[in-house]
């Protein structure tokens, strides 16, 4: 899958280039939320993301997830639908709805095995930055899907 | 109320054809049984009153019922409003619409009451500058729209509101003072399941009509970071009266239900969750493995890995069509159909099919034919229609070793896909049913395994589509599987779902701004 959506986006974006006014840090690793609350499944994403050079915390909780996604620090955060204390997608309006000022810096990709509901389909698609069924893909799957965002 | 009106002239003319019918019925019978089967008097008398009498009866039992209607009219439009009102029910269109002639008759008294009182109180309304000044609505409206337990809000033509009662205040936590005489915009931020919010509901309307009335359903909006409310929407719209508001809304507030149905999740949606979260782990693990062992592991024991993983890849594609299929029987399958590269649709599942193909010693042989314009496709869902047409003919392929799987342009001008095995083939005793769901050919029933839902779910996927498929077969020679796609450019407007930003996968999606955004 990862590779169809490289086609695509080379597509439609042939003028991708790095822009110089934000250049890339590569300096620091990008820092990745997972949002997790199945401990087989945040280890496996986890090592896969940390062996490609990423830095990865790990929370299983939804008050805990908030909490530590509001303060901004991560480049991306992986959210899981199903999740103690709170779902995802309140979490989502949380940290992305119009309301949220300022806007939340970090990118959010709905992980998940739950298919897209379709009466909130459009609200989750204008606040997501991605959205993936979790047994479609495979930890190395996830990273390429990752590179693509940061 | 306009409805108790329109219900009493209803009701009189009703009353008056239940007292007539069976008077005319009584003569009709009477005149019927004495001229023409010259019956006796006596007779005729009693065979005219008894069918008078049942036609009473039954004008009675209706009389009662459209009677009671405005009653039961008034009960649910209590119900609708009443504030206590709980339960997960879905959004019921009828009340929806019950919801809207409330509102529109509402809005209508409001109007009225705002011009036709005499002028007490005169403000500037709004700062704005090219509109003329503007006479804040009057006490008496207040009075009486704050008597009204639901939020109502009035907008002037520049969507600044005029005119909110207390219960709005309540409502969205906002004193009146911050909320009369700014953009709505500002008090609140709506957000709208349809397409057309309350805004391009405006700007469509007042090119358009003098009056208009719209309602949404789950409608969204936050009151602060932690808390939020969902409610039905009823939107008024009325130009050039005299009052200054042009638009006139009411909320009904739904948001212990529709929170309550957000919570809910279809058993079969859990179900699939269930089995979808020891499949990540699974195909996860094996990839972990296969990986860091694979250089080290003997070829027996490298097949039984590959044999493993394709193994997990086809109970996934399975799980998926479980999901699709219950969403066939509910007439949910919703596709959105967008201009694809069919031959990027074909190279990625038939890819994520080789290892399957691979383990079952089957070759895939895929031609694209060149130049193929795009399609109009639900890219997820046509690479579940390859997915399974390959994987029946992987199934049923027998000691043969290739499936052909080849894409073109037909005579007709569709795109059509054709999967070709030389396998079992299909007796002919079978072909009927096929695409029936849980069919499966008899002769396999014992060699391979298998439920009969692909088929089923292709032909749905397909046909939803506006395509065809079909099959050819010979027993003991192999079967064709062929479907056609629409090209983009020959499907209307309305099938097409708009560019959105959003590139597509076969298993997810990814903005497409989304690169370095920050």
């Amino acid at each position: 899958m990862d590779q169809d959506l490289n086609q695509q986006s080379s597509q439609e974006q042939p003028k991708t280039q790095p822009d110089p006014s934000q250049p890339i840090q590569r300096s620091s690793p990008r820092k990745i939320l997972c949002i997790e609350d199945e401990r087989f499944i945040s280890d496996l994403y986890a090592r896969a993301l940390t062996n490609a050079g990423y830095d990865v915390s790990i929370v299983n909780d939804g008050e805990l997830g908030l909490h530590q996604a509001s303060s901004g620090e991560f480049d991306i955060i992986l959210l899981d639908i199903m999740l103690p204390t709170m779902n995802g997608v309140d979490m989502l309006y949380k940290l992305r709805g119009e309301h949220v000022q300022p806007p939340l810096r970090s990118k959010v990709i709905i992980t998940t095995n739950l298919d897209q509901k379709e009466d909130v389909r459009k609200e989750v698609e204008k606040m997501a930055d991605g959205y993936l069924i979790k047994a479609e893909i495979t930890p190395k799957e996830l990273v390429s899907y990752i590179q693509q965002v940061a | 109320m306009d409805f108790i009106s329109k219900y009493r002239r209803q009701l009189a003319l009703r009353s008056f054809l239940a007292v007539i019918t069976p008077v005319i019925v009584l003569a009709v019978f009477w005149f019927l049984c004495s001229e023409i089967f010259s019956f006796e008097i006596l007779f005729t008398l009693i065979i005219s009153l008894s069918a008078g009498i049942a036609v009473a009866i039954i004008s009675a039992n209706v009389l009662t019922i459209k009677a009671s209607e405005p009653l039961e009219k008034l009960q649910e439009i209590i119900m609708f409003t009443a504030h206590s009102e709980r339960g997960g029910a879905a959004p019921d269109t009828a009340k929806l619409k019950l919801a809207r002639d409330l509102v529109e008759s509402l809005s209508r008294e409001i109007y009225n009451l705002g011009s036709s009182s005499p002028t007490t109180i005169a403000a500037p309304a709004t700062t704005s500058v090219n509109q003329p000044q503007q006479v804040t609505e009057q006490p008496a409206t207040q009075i009486v729209i704050d008597a009204i337990p639901m939020p109502i809000i009035g907008m002037d033509t520049n969507q600044n509101v005029t005119v909110a009662n207390k219960a709005v205040a309540d409502y969205i936590n906002k004193p009146l003072s911050e909320i009369i005489g700014k953009s709505l915009y500002d008090s609140v931020h709506l957000s709208f399941r349809s397409e057309e919010g309350l805004e391009e509901w405006l700007n469509k309307v007042k090119k358009s009509s003098v009056t208009s009335t719209r309602a949404w359903n789950r409608v969204r909006h936050a009151v602060s970071q932690d808390e939020w409310k969902q409610f039905d929407m009823v939107a008024n719209f009325s130009s050039g009266n005299s009052t200054g508001t042009e638009t006139m809304m009411a909320i009904f507030d739904r948001t212990e239900q529709y929170g309550a149905d957000d919570n809910e999740i279809s058993f079969v949606a859990l179900a699939v969750h269930e089995l979808r979260t020891p499949l990540t782990i699974m195909r996860g693990y094996i990839e972990v493995f296969s990986d860091e062992l694979g250089s080290s592991l003997s070829p027996e024991l490298k097949d039984f890995m590959h044999k493993m993983q394709a193994s997990a890849e086809q109970l996934t594609a399975f799980v998926s069509n479980i999901l699709n299929v219950a969403r066939v029987e509910e007439n949910q399958l919703e596709l959105k159909l967008r201009s694809e590269n069919i031959s990027d649709i074909m190279q990625t599942a038939i890819s994520d099919l080789e290892l399957r193909a691979r383990v079952h010693g089957k070759h895939i042989d895929l031609k694209i034919d060149e130049n193929l314009p795009p399609v109009a496709a639900d890219r997820i869902s046509v690479h579940e229609v390859i997915n399974n047409l390959v994987d029946n003919a992987i199934k049923y392929s027998d000691k043969a070793d290739k499936v052909d799987v080849h894409a073109y342009m037909n005579n007709d001008g569709l795109v059509e896909i054709s999967v070709r095995d030389y396998g079992i083939g299909i007796p002919t005793s079978v072909m009927g049913d096929l695409f029936q769901k849980f069919h499966r050919s008899h002769k396999s029933r014992i060699q391979v395994g298998g439920t009969g839902l692909g088929l089923y779910l292709s032909k749905a996927i397909v046909n939803a589509h506006g395509g065809n498929i079909w099959v050819r077969s010979k027993e003991g020679e192999g079967s064709e599987f062929n479907f056609t796609l629409i090209p983009f450019d020959q499907i209307s407007a309305e099938q097409a779902e708009g560019e959105d930003g959003i590139i597509r996968g076969a298993h997810g999606w990814i903005k497409n701004h989304s690169l370095y955004r920050n």
